[in-house]
């Protein structure tokens, strides 16, 4: 059955096992909490909802078989380094087809909905210019908002490391999105100032 | 006043949230996935055991299949191999060997080395396949993004961890895990969610194809079952040298095989000629592929309607990587999970 309640932070998520249930109970729990936090950080890495759904399940497939080890600490810390250090190569693949202008783009000034479509579409494509170990940083430093220390500790860099990729990362991600303090402000379809 | 990274990154995450789109996870193909994973990785490494064992006799150094795949034993036909003598030396070809059904697993350790399954293709001692490539994507996205264009260096290998350059640029380089998981794969009808073992893939085109189709799932890829058979072979044939000449020339013939696929000699954007094949997908897209007909690489890939395109200006085995791929390049915590 699907699981994605709306998104939101990761901090929010701490997940507690009530004690005593057995171990696919007790996993079914965890993934059901941790779901909607884990899929919103997988579509921020790739780009795509059918992608993200994946690479969630693949990262849940691999707590489960260290469910063990990954209960005793924070299960969904655990899943979502998991998660963030699956195949560079899959986000490179993804990249080449991000960057391919999608056929259901919407024009400029439709309705508010499509709005959504065409901000999220440009957010994608952003985030796709960065380089993998740049989208890792930025999305969990910055969009998931773990500390530097967090981030430092999940992708096996040096905090100086994570420092000096996601002020680039966002150096980068303002000059893809037009988001410079003395860009004209954008609306519509193609909002990419600052709101 | 300028905003600071912090307030940029505010923005951005209110941004986030206004546009995050909701994630449906079939959590219910979790635990399956993850037993039938456990079950298989239990089975291959069995088999490896028992392999081990039985060719103990015939010369241990083969085992491992970290060498060229001609020189490892079937992992899946060690039983067989266990009632039959090893071959007297004879003059008569030998019978080729029957493809075993049962994949063997492969074991990352901790640096990064991978054994139990066949290592790289190509012949000699070198650690990389070295592809370099120049890619054009489309300029115009609405105003938003780049000149769409790329030139990569990559040197990968399916025994060890490997690099990847981008524009020459050695201090943005990514380390990458070695490339041993060969995708999701049904075999002798048992799905095997990360293959690792090529030798279980035909290497006749019909056949292969056939194995392709019923490896496709329902929700995964997008298009028709010819357009998803289309992405399967091309996304080998862009993998080049990390499969065997036999395989790419297999995967090849699958897209022949194609309906409505056209194939001619022609030229790549860079006038190189080779053997060309054209599919138009089922939105109306027209891809084309140019390859080297003597080695079976790719020279190029493109697309029509946005002219993208990837051209592979090199390709070969290589010493070494300009830089040693480490965890801290590649931004992962462990090789097996990266």
């Amino acid at each position: 059955m699907p699981v994605g309640e709306a998104p939101g932070p990761a901090e929010a998520l701490a997940t507690v096992m009530p004690p005593g249930r057995g171990r696919d109970e007790e996993f079914a729990a965890f993934m059901a909490a941790a779901v909607p936090s884990l899929g919103r950080t997988a579509w921020l890495l790739c780009g795509d909802t059918h992608q993200a759904d994946e690479l969630v399940q693949q990262a849940l497939v691999r707590t489960y078989l260290a469910w063990d080890r990954a209960r005793e600490g924070e299960p969904l810390a655990y899943a979502r380094r998991v998660l963030a250090n699956q195949r560079v190569s899959t986000w490179r693949r993804r990249r080449r087809e991000v960057l391919l202008a999608p056929p259901q783009l919407p024009d400029r000034g439709v309705a508010d909905g499509q709005d959504v479509h065409a901000d999220r579409d440009q957010l994608v494509r952003a985030l796709a210019l960065l380089t993998p170990r740049q989208r890792r940083v930025v999305v969990l430093r910055h969009l998931e908002g773990l500390s530097e220390k967090e981030v430092a500790a999940d992708l096996g860099v040096s905090v100086g490391t994570v420092k000096s990729t996601a002020s680039r990362a966002l150096r980068q991600l303002r000059d893809a999105m037009n988001d410079h303090d003395d860009a004209a402000p954008a609306t519509g379809a193609q909002a990419g100032g600052l709101r | 006043m300028s905003t600071t990274d912090e307030q940029y990154a505010e923005i951005l995450r209110r941004r986030v949230e206004a546009v995050a789109p909701r994630i449906d996870v079939e959590v219910d193909r979790v635990v399956p996935r993850a037993r039938r994973r456990r079950r298989t990785a239990a089975g291959g490494l069995g088999a490896a055991a028992l392999a081990l064992v039985l060719t103990a006799g015939w010369g241990a150094g083969t085992v491992l299949g970290v060498g060229p795949s001609q020189h490892v034993p079937p992992a899946g036909t060690a039983a067989v191999r266990s009632s039959v003598p090893p071959p007297a030396a004879t003059d008569a070809a030998p019978e080729p060997a029957a493809r075993p059904t049962v994949p063997a697993a492969a074991v990352v350790a901790d640096d990064g080395t991978v054994t139990g399954v066949p290592g790289d293709p190509w012949d000699g001692e070198e650690p990389y396949w070295y592809v370099l490539t120049e890619s054009s994507f489309p300029a115009n996205l609405d105003g938003v993004v780049t000149s769409g264009q790329e030139r990569t260096e990559s040197w990968q290998s399916r025994e060890r961890p490997g690099l990847v350059v981008w524009d020459g640029e050695l201090g943005g380089a990514s380390a990458i895990g070695p490339r041993v998981v060969l995708g999701s794969w049904v075999v002798a009808g048992v799905r095997h969610d990360m293959l690792a073992d090529p030798r279980v893939l035909p290497t006749q085109a019909d056949e292969l194809a056939r194995t392709i189709r019923a490896s496709l799932q329902g929700d995964r890829g997008q298009g028709t079952d010819d357009d998803k058979v289309f992405e399967v072979a091309r996304t080998a044939l862009s993998e080049g040298g990390l499969w065997g000449q036999e395989h790419r020339a297999a995967f090849w013939g699958v897209v022949a095989s194609l309906p409505g696929v056209e194939a001619e000699q022609g030229q790549d954007g860079a006038g190189r000629t080779g053997e060309l094949l054209r599919y138009t997908d089922s939105g109306g897209v027209v891809h084309q592929l140019v390859r080297d007909g003597t080695t079976g690489l790719l020279l190029e890939e493109s697309r029509s309607g946005d002219g993208s395109f990837t051209r592979y200006l090199e390709q070969r085995p290589a010493a070494e990587a300009p830089l040693e791929p480490t965890l801290a390049l590649a931004g992962c915590a462990t090789w097996a999970t990266c």
